[in-house]
Parts: C-alpha cells; sequence; structure tokens
C-alpha cells in the first residue's frame, strides 16, 4: 500500500517522470516501514503518499538551495523519506509500549525525533561527513575536472570509440601492408 | 491514546493493532476520493499531452514526413 501510495503521489508531482515514480514508491515503503507493524493498510497508504512528495521537494530545495547535488535522488528517499517516516511514527502510534517488556519507556513524538536525529545525523551523516573528508585528502573522491565536465559516461563512450578508431587504422595499415609483404 | 496499552497477553486477546480504531470508514474515503482525484488529473494531463502532440503533427509537413519514413 505504501509503494502504490508513494508511485502515485511522485507520478502526479513529477508530472510522470519514471525515475521519481520508482523512486517515490521506494519512498513510501521507507517513510511507512518505521511503523509497518503496526500501521493499518490505508494509514500505510496515506503515509506512503505524503512523505515521498515532501521528499521529493526537498530533494529539489536543497539542490537550489545549497547546490547539493543527489544525482539518483539517494539522499531524498533514504534519508528525508527515512527520518520523516520515523518522526510520523512517533505521532502515529503515541502512547504504544515500544516493547513487550514492561518498564520501557512508551512511543512518544519526541523520542522518535531524538531517535531520527542519532540514526540519521550520528549514525549516517556524521559517519558519511568524515568517510567523504578521508577519502577527499586521498584524492579518492573525485574524478579529473575534465572528465567530470565532459560526463563520466560520456568520456568513456569517447575512449571506446578513440580505441575503435585506432583497432579500425591498424587493420587498415595492416591490409595495406600485406601486399607488399607478399611482394 | 494508543490502541495497544501492553504487549502483555496472547495476540488474539489484544484486538486491532493500528493506531485511531474507528477512523476505518474516513481512511477509506480518503483513500478512495484521493483514487478518483488521482485518475481524473491524470485523465486530464493525458488528454492534453495528446492534444499538442496532435497540434505538432498537425502542423506543416511532420505527419508525412513521419509516415514516408516507415513506408
Amino acid at each position: 500500500m505504501a509503494l502504490s501510495g508513494g508511485m502515485l503521489a511522485t507520478y502526479l508531482v513529477s508530472k510522470g517522470d519514471a525515475f521519481w515514480t520508482y523512486s517515490g514508491g521506494l519512498a513510501g515503503v521507507i517513510a511507512a516501514s518505521a511503523g509497518n507493524d503496526l500501521y493499518h493498510p490505508l494509514q500505510a497508504f496515506l503515509i506512503g503518499a505524503i512523505v515521498p512528495v515532501i521528499a521529493y521537494k526537498l530533494h529539489y530545495y536543497a539542490e537550489r538551495r545549497f547546490k547539493l547535488d543527489s544525482a539518483v535522488g539517494a539522499v531524498a528517499v533514504h534519508g528525508y523519506a527515512g527520518f520523516l517516516g520515523v518522526v510520523i511514527a512517533g505521532f502515529m502510534l503515541w502512547g504504544y509500549p515500544s516493547s513487550p517488556t514492561e518498564g520501557y519507556a512508551p512511543i512518544t513524538p519526541w523520542g522518535n525525533f531524538i531517535g531520527a536525529v542519532i540514526m540519521f545525523g550520528g549514525l549516517g551523516l556524521l559517519p558519511g561527513y568524515v568517510a567523504a573528508k578521508i577519502l577527499d585528502r586521498l584524492g579518492l573522491l573525485r574524478i579529473p575536472r575534465e572528465v567530470e565536465l565532459a560526463g563520466l559516461d560520456l568520456s568513456l563512450e569517447l575512449q571506446r570509440e578513440v580505441d575503435a578508431t585506432e583497432i579500425r587504422k591498424d587493420v587498415a595499415e595492416q591490409i595495406a601492408a600485406a601486399p607488399a609483404a607478399h611482394a | 491514546m494508543a490502541t495497544v496499552q501492553s504487549w502483555s497477553g496472547t495476540i488474539t486477546d489484544i484486538g486491532p493493532l493500528y493506531p485511531f480504531v474507528g477512523s476505518e470508514l474516513f481512511m477509506v474515503v480518503v483513500a478512495g476520493v484521493l483514487w478518483l482525484a488521482w485518475h481524473l488529473f491524470q485523465l486530464k494531463v493525458e488528454a492534453n499531452e495528446y492534444e499538442e502532440e496532435a497540434a505538432r503533427l498537425r502542423d506543416g509537413d511532420t505527419l508525412k514526413r513521419a509516415t514516408e519514413r516507415e513506408g
């Protein structure tokens, strides 16, 4: 239900963009997953429809405002939708016992919000940032500027084309040289 | 108030687990309205797209060239 809600909603907001339609479905599943063991199917459907739209809008907002490029939308799908899913579960499941063991704190919005910050900030953003900094220092994070500007796929295509041309040239030279060798 | 106050006991005694028990009809109505609205919107968008495409093909000899290429 969350998958269908996400796909239907992002299909509309992205004006039928196939990439965002499927990513929205995934974002819907991720958004509802925090409480999917307890949600009613229609609650999962509605949460799965609403959150991917917010994630979609946040993706383009972050791109415009902070110049942060998330080429495959992974930050939106897993990050924004996941974070919001945990926060929404805090409201939807407010008061539910968090564990079958007596004495555990019940689910609360602020508890889930803190949990979301710890997970996505402390366990996601921070280690990712540190790892990226290390890779950057070692010169492993970025490709050469010229290749980046040409586009990595295009650059590979050009290289294949150059290789193919050189092979054809070699073959042509061998054919041209062949009669002389026989003579 | 949460539907479930404690996980002790057997699951069949607990009853519905989802939050907001009693709002099922409301949720069905909301989902039904969204489902209908989505299809109406989609039909409108699709009709507009086809109309734009048809208008482009009617202009000049685009359609003629397209059909000739197929032949």
